[in-house]
């Protein structure tokens, strides 16, 4: 009998930025953190397999196959890791610290948002690595963004959305206004492509969807959670993650307050809760086929520094129907 | 025969009653007319009675005085008691109460209610003469019976009660006054019945009965209510109705819907009783079916009661009961609370379907289209998401606004010109100023939204802001990576470097860089290290000076260069006397140096003597300016942080220049958690390991590696950890010498530090050795980790708390030889100047060492191996440096006191050393006794002890334990004495006493010199034994 749930052992030893699994196994999984660090882990054995250094905190990292690594962080630049052989370059540099790395399949490209307000795309392939660099605009510093297929979401300060086809970044698809009316956390792509889905600070999720026909427009939502009512006063917590099931297309959300929901984002429903962490949730991601949930439970700093439990990655065994919609409506 | 007496007698009386009052009334308006005014004052607690009340009276009772009149009141009371006494004499026993309920009434005109004395006199009146049948239809003893219902409420159930018994049924008023109730209660079918009844019984006067009814019918018509069956008054009409159930039938049984109208007035119906044995009999049939027996009563004893028989014999239901009888289910018995669990008023839940449903945001919805903006606007001031097409929709908008309320409305007007112009540019300016939402009323974030906006009105996330906190975003890295990246080829890229910044203009002022450890075999040495500190220490407060001009600085500047001249000024012969170790560098030599010029000044310091004089001199003597105390308040809490902060900020030289002092206060550092894991680890690796934490990963503190062990102690204020020093560990391999303390402190503090040093500074005996040595602290800006020698034979609390599994006790030889260890240490702490604070049995570690040649007789100046064997005092978190103090400054605990709290801590006097005081007589009291100390006052007269006029009795404090018999009783009193009651050791209350401690020391010193080897066992046995349980 699987553990339902259990805690890494060597947890990073400063605030978690990232959690990502391996594309092409369920066992590995890679973990970057405030401490300079991005540690790879065999959540199977429950064991670091290996650590790669920077040179400041590391606020995101991916994968590109199941062997290669990309990290960007506070250091401004993009490092790349071999997990095999152990070997380390650094890919390329931003003007400012690097917030998000993501890895295109489809292109054989890393894509990088930093807080100097450009996206830029890396062909790993070359040696000369950069490919492009996009502005987004003035004051778009980018906050998360998130690809699925060719499409780019790019959620930068200001409340603002940028929809890019990375097969073509000199021209912005859509450009949107959050709606959420307060600062994004986080925004994730849907599995199948359709919309994606951000929250903010303000304990608020909002589903959207690419499609700009006002019929899908019309289903767009958002929905208030991560709340709790202390002292008759409804008290909001920023919702820090975002995930989407591979398979179920459901997603977890996880908040400041340390609670992860499921929640079926077609019907509308809450799926599950699952028992507080210890502090604020700061990352989430599913597995490729879906069996696990790795949750990042490390004190955001949302509240300055202050004395908080320790970081650590905690894994969620995902039974078959845990995640898998109640009612399944085709609301294509 | 007798009844028709009585009803005539009845009839009679009220008319006599009449005449009775006017009587009075003609009489005493003979006499005076009272003024109203006499008794306007009360009218309000004057009970407004039928019949009224007599003014004369009222006068009386409200204008006498009331002690005279309590006496009137008893004459009266006295009397009738007298008279009722012979109650049974008499031919008429009602008519005594009857009049003592009169005379009540006239004299306790606020009486009502069932605690009233009236009350309870008609509760005894009406319920003496319940099974009286000569006043079964006297109308005095009726209305006895209704004034009663006045006072405890008119039941239904009086009358039913009244019914049974045949009282007053052949009484007009008792149908009059039931049918009333039942028509204010809303049943006027019953009140129907009743007056029916009554007529038909022909109850007296029968006139007014009729009329009264007449008024109730024609009440019935207006309001709509009709009697059919009733139109003719026919008795048994209604007797005979079998359907509905008559308020005065009984339902026959249980199965049974339709009730008996059997009345009271009808003679048993012996029909009744065959029915209810045919309907027990059904119930019997029933029983087949495997029902339920139901218990029945045919012959309603026990039920029905009120409708058994009146024959007198089984009279069932002959006690109305007093009121309190009545109501004994209202009063809770009194039972025993402990370990009850109250019920508590649980909040009902809110069902889960709603809670899981997904709250649908439509602000959200409305945001997206155009056509609803002007909705969102009014209320949001969106204005920049508006379509620039819209001119109509901004006019709407305009005239929106002029509606809504006006402060709203300027700043609205004000959006709405600046839309006129319709660029995008001033659309996209004013979207940024537009975008601060607000919460809803009922909301609270548990983030300070308005933290992560910067001055421009920009988002900052979460990861910048503590990016910014670190110091990491101004960082230049690229400079080092382009470099780097340039030789990756060639060079693996784990050299770490970082480049310092000093920005001029950014307001984190630089901090001492952590400079990381290359893997090449050059040793980063504490000289090295030292050197580097000096070079920031030193450089820093001048270039601050160049670029701030702060006055602080300046200040910080001056003492430096003073330090320097008394350095130069101090005579040689000084510097012998202190045995000054060679310093590496003169930085510490110059430090040191002002160090034992404190020294020296504190070593002359006499405990006898004004604190202020000595020091005075002592810094005219150096040149310096007096001693300049940080402003406080007198008295003031010594543990208060914002007065140690003041205290450390004060000290001269800064605290950063002790030795052993790491100074990262401007840096947090969060290894706590950490350590922690580490710590717990260890523990669960001695039981059985299932985490796999790298409990080999050392902790680093600026170049100083440690390895963490286990947690040894925890406090409110931190966490004592065992950890080796890792070099150390690596040259001599041994666990135990190079074994630490850790002291993880998670409020920086730095005043333990500063104590340890003073008193290793300021006392020059061997007492030293009782004092626990702190190798270094790092003090960070949010924590603070001392590294402490560790002493592993535990603490003295740990020795009595085995003496106690064990049921035994410490031995008195011990325990003499430990009070005169820690009288040592107390008298040597306070001659220093310093208070502990926080003497207790966990904070006096045992301290016996190994010793090759000790000697059997104990030796009170440490030779022969005696020095080696003691304890150490540890904790000095809450200790005060009275030097820093002005010299009568006075303390006061502002924390949550117990008995382990000196006696002024715990009266919110103000105290000094007694804390200390108290604190070894808790310790002493504990090895004793094995329980901690509470003492009680004694009262001693005062003139023997303080001289002069005043003799007050003053109090003296003794511990609640007394000593067994084969102690040595009279020392043990004599030090408890003066340790309890240091004040009244002197003559002039004259403090520290530490010249009184160290007599008494002596004393028990001899004693131990005396008896240290008694009776087969011995000190040093008692001591080795100890020891090897360690």
């Amino acid at each position: 009998m699987q553990q339902q749930q259990f805690e890494l052992a060597d947890p990073p030893s400063d605030a978690i930025s990232s959690v990502v699994f391996s594309p092409t196994t369920s066992n590995q999984l890679l973990v970057s953190s405030w401490d300079k660090t991005v540690r790879l882990y065999d959540i199977h054995e429950n064991s670091l397999r290996a650590s790669f250094q920077h040179k400041a905190s590391v606020l995101d990292c991916c994968f590109s196959d199941g062997a290669h690594i990309f990290s960007g962080g506070l250091d401004h630049c993009i490092k790349s890791f071999d997990i095999n052989s152990t070997n380390e370059s650094i890919v390329g540099l931003h003007d400012k610290a690097v917030k998000c790395v993501e890895y295109s399949l489809e292109k054989h490209m890393v894509v990088s948002g930093s807080w100097d307000c450009t996206i830029r795309l890396w062909d790993i392939r070359k040696k000369d690595a950069l490919f492009g660099q996009y502005e987004i605009g003035e004051g778009a510093k980018v906050f998360a963004l998130s690809l699925v297929h060719y499409k780019l979401v790019v959620a930068t300060a200001g409340r603002q959305f940028f929809i890019y086809d990375i097969r073509n970044m000199s021209e912005t698809i859509q450009k949107r206004e959050s709606s959420l009316k307060f600062m994004t956390r986080c925004v994730k792509c849907m599995p199948d492509r359709r919309g994606y889905a951000s929250s903010s600070i303000e304990g608020r999720v909002a589903v959207e969807f690419f499609d700009p026909s006002p019929e899908a427009q019309a289903r767009k939502y958002a929905f208030k959670c991560h709340r709790k009512v202390i002292d008759g006063v409804d008290t909001v917590y920023p919702v820090n993650a975002l995930a989407f099931h591979p398979t179920h297309g459901t997603f977890a959300s996880g908040g400041a307050d340390g609670v992860v929901n499921i929640w079926d984002g077609f019907n509308k429903k809450r799926l599950r809760q699952y028992p507080q962490y210890p502090t604020s949730i700061a990352s989430l991601d599913f597995s490729r086929d879906g069996q696990y949930l790795a949750i990042a439970s490390s004190y955001t700093f949302e509240e300055g520094e202050k004395d908080h439990p320790p970081d650590s990655v905690f894994i969620r065994h995902i039974n078959e129907n845990e995640c898998k919609p109640r009612v399944i409506t085709s609301s294509a | 025969m007798e009844r028709k007496q009585i009803i005539s007698k009845a009839q009679h009386e009220p008319a006599n009653d009449k005449e009775l009052l006017r009587s009075i009334q003609t009489s005493s308006e003979q006499k005076y007319i009272p003024e109203f005014s006499s008794f306007e004052h009360q009218k309000e607690n004057i009970l407004p009675i039928k019949q009224g009340r007599s003014a004369a009276t009222l006068s009386q009772i409200f204008s006498s005085e009331p002690s005279a009149r309590n006496a009137e009141l008893q004459v009266g009371n006295d009397k009738f008691n007298a008279e009722l006494e012979n109650l049974d004499e008499l031919d008429d026993p009602f008519d005594v109460y009857d009049r003592y309920i009169k005379w009540t009434m006239e004299n306790y005109p606020q009486a009502l209610g069932p605690h009233s004395r009236v009350c309870q006199l008609l509760e005894v009146a009406s319920n003496s003469f319940v099974n009286d049948t000569r006043y079964k239809n006297d109308p005095r003893y009726l209305r006895c019976w209704l004034q009663y219902s006045k006072h405890v409420g008119k039941l239904k159930e009086l009358f039913a009660f009244l019914k049974s018994n045949g009282i007053g049924l052949d009484l007009a008023t008792f149908y009059e006054e039931y049918a009333e109730l039942m028509e204010t209660m809303k049943c006027y079918k019953e009140a129907n019945e009743i007056f029916e009844t009554g007529i038909s019984r022909r109850a007296q006067p029968l006139e007014r009965l009729n009329k009264r009814y007449k008024q109730f019918l024609t009440r019935m018509t207006l309001i709509g209510v009709n009697f059919s069956t009733s139109a003719i008054v026919t008795p048994t009409s209604q007797q005979l109705t079998l359907n509905s159930r008559t308020v005065l039938g009984f339902k026959s049984s249980a199965f049974s819907t339709q009730s008996q109208p059997m009345n009271i007035f009808h003679q048993r119906n012996p029909t009744t009783v065959s029915d209810i044995e045919s309907a027990n009999s059904q119930s019997v049939a029933s029983d087949d079916n495997g029902k339920l027996n139901i218990f029945y009563d045919p012959n309603g004893e026990i039920g029905n009661s009120a409708l058994a028989p009146t024959d007198g014999k089984t009279l069932a239901w002959n006690n109305y009961g007093t009121y309190f009888s009545r109501k004994k289910e209202d009063i809770r018995e009194a039972e025993q609370w402990r370990g009850v669990t109250l019920p508590q008023n649980n909040k009902v839940r809110a069902p889960m379907a709603t809670k899981l449903e997904v709250y649908h945001d439509k602000s959200v919805e409305s945001s997206s289209n155009s056509s609803t903006n002007i909705h969102q606007n009014t209320e949001q001031a969106e204005i920049g998401s508006l379509n620039s097409k819209n001119n109509c929709l901004t006019e709407a908008l305009k005239k929106l606004v002029d509606i809504q309320s006006k402060p709203k409305s300027s700043q609205l007007l004000q959006n709405t010109n600046s839309i006129k112009p319709h660029t995008t540019s001033s659309v996209s300016q004013e979207k940024k100023q537009a975008k601060r939402y607000e919460l809803g009323p009922k909301e609270k974030c548990c983030v300070k939204i308005d933290n992560f906006y910067d001055e421009n009105g920009e988002e900052i996330s979460f990861e910048e802001k503590r990016a910014k906190a670190l110091g990491s975003l101004e960082r230049n890295y690229i400079e080092n990576i382009e470099k780097k990246s340039k030789d990756l080829d060639k060079e693996e890229c784990n050299v770490t470097e970082y480049s310092i910044p000093i920005h001029e203009t950014s307001p984190t002022s630089p901090y001492i860089e952590k400079v990381d450890k290359k893997p090449s075999p050059t040793i980063c040495t504490r000289a090295a290290l030292s050197d580097i500190i000096e070079m920031f220490t030193f450089t820093q407060p001048l270039k601050d000076i160049q670029n701030h001009n702060s006055d602080e600085e300046k200040k910080a500047l001056n003492s430096t260069v003073v330090c320097k001249t008394i350095q130069c000024d101090q005579p040689l012969s000084k510097t012998d006397e202190c045995k000054i170790n060679e310093q590496e560098n003169s930085v510490n030599n110059m430090l040191s140096l002002d160090l034992i010029n404190r020294g020296n000044k504190t070593k002359s310091f006499d405990p006898m003597t004004p604190i202020q004089e000595t020091s005075q001199v002592d810094y005219e003597s150096n040149t310096l300016a007096p001693p300049v105390f940080p402003e406080l308040s007198n008295p003031c809490n010594p543990i208060d942080p914002k007065v140690i902060e003041k205290l450390l900020a004060a000290i001269q030289p800064p605290i950063n220049h002790y030795k052993g002092f790491y100074d990262g206060r401007k840096q947090t550092f969060d290894n706590g958690p950490k350590i922690e894991k580490i710590a717990r680890c260890w523990e669960m690796q001695s039981r059985r390991c299932t985490s796999s934490v790298n409990v080999e990963e050392p902790i680093t503190f600026f170049n100083d590696s440690f390895l963490i062990r286990q947690k040894v102690g925890e406090g409110g204020f931190g966490k004592v950890y065992l950890i080796l020093d890792k070099e150390d560990f690596a040259v001599n391999h041994n666990e135990k010498k190079s074994s630490r303390a850790l002291k993880n402190e998670t409020s920086s503090s730095a005043l333990e530090f500063y104590i340890v040093r003073q008193l290793q500074e300021r006392i020059n005996s061997p007492a030293i050795e009782s004092i626990i040595s702190v190798h270094s602290l790092y003090c960070y800006k949010n924590e603070s980790y001392m590294v402490m020698e560790f002493c592993h034979q535990g603490t003295i609390l740990d020795v009595v708390n085995q003496a106690k599994r064990e049921n035994t006790q410490l031995d008195e030889l011990l325990v003499f030889f430990f009070t005169v260890e820690l009288l040592k240490i107390i008298e040597s702490i306070h001659e220093a100047g310093i208070i502990h604070g926080d003497i207790k049995a966990d904070n006096c570690l045992l301290r016996l060492e190994p010793i090759e040649e000790w000697e059997m007789q104990y030796d009170p100046s440490g030779a022969n191996g005696w020095s080696k064997k003691g304890i150490k005092l540890i904790d000095f978190g809450r200790s005060i440096d009275v030097t820093l103090f002005p010299n009568d400054m006075k303390f006061i605990a502002e924390w949550v006191t117990d008995d382990q709290d000196c006696v002024e801590m715990r009266e919110g006097r103000p105290w000094k050393w007694q804390a200390d005081y108290y604190g070894l007589a808790g310790v002493v009291h504990c090895m004793l006794h094995n329980r901690y100390m509470q003492i009680t006052p004694v009262l001693v007269e005062t003139n023997t002890f303080i001289s002069g006029p005043a003799t007050m009795a003053v109090k003296r404090y003794k511990p609640i334990l007394s000593f067994k018999r084969y102690w040595q009783g009279e020392l043990w009193q004599k030090l408890f004495d003066l340790l309890l009651n240091p004040l009244l050791a002197t003559k002039d209350g004259q403090m520290p006493i530490t010249q009184e401690l160290k007599n008494i020391r002596e004393e028990f010193e001899q004693y131990l010199i005396q008896n240290c080897e008694k009776n087969g066992k011995s000190l040093k046995g008692l001591l080795k034994k100890l020891e090897m349980n360690r």
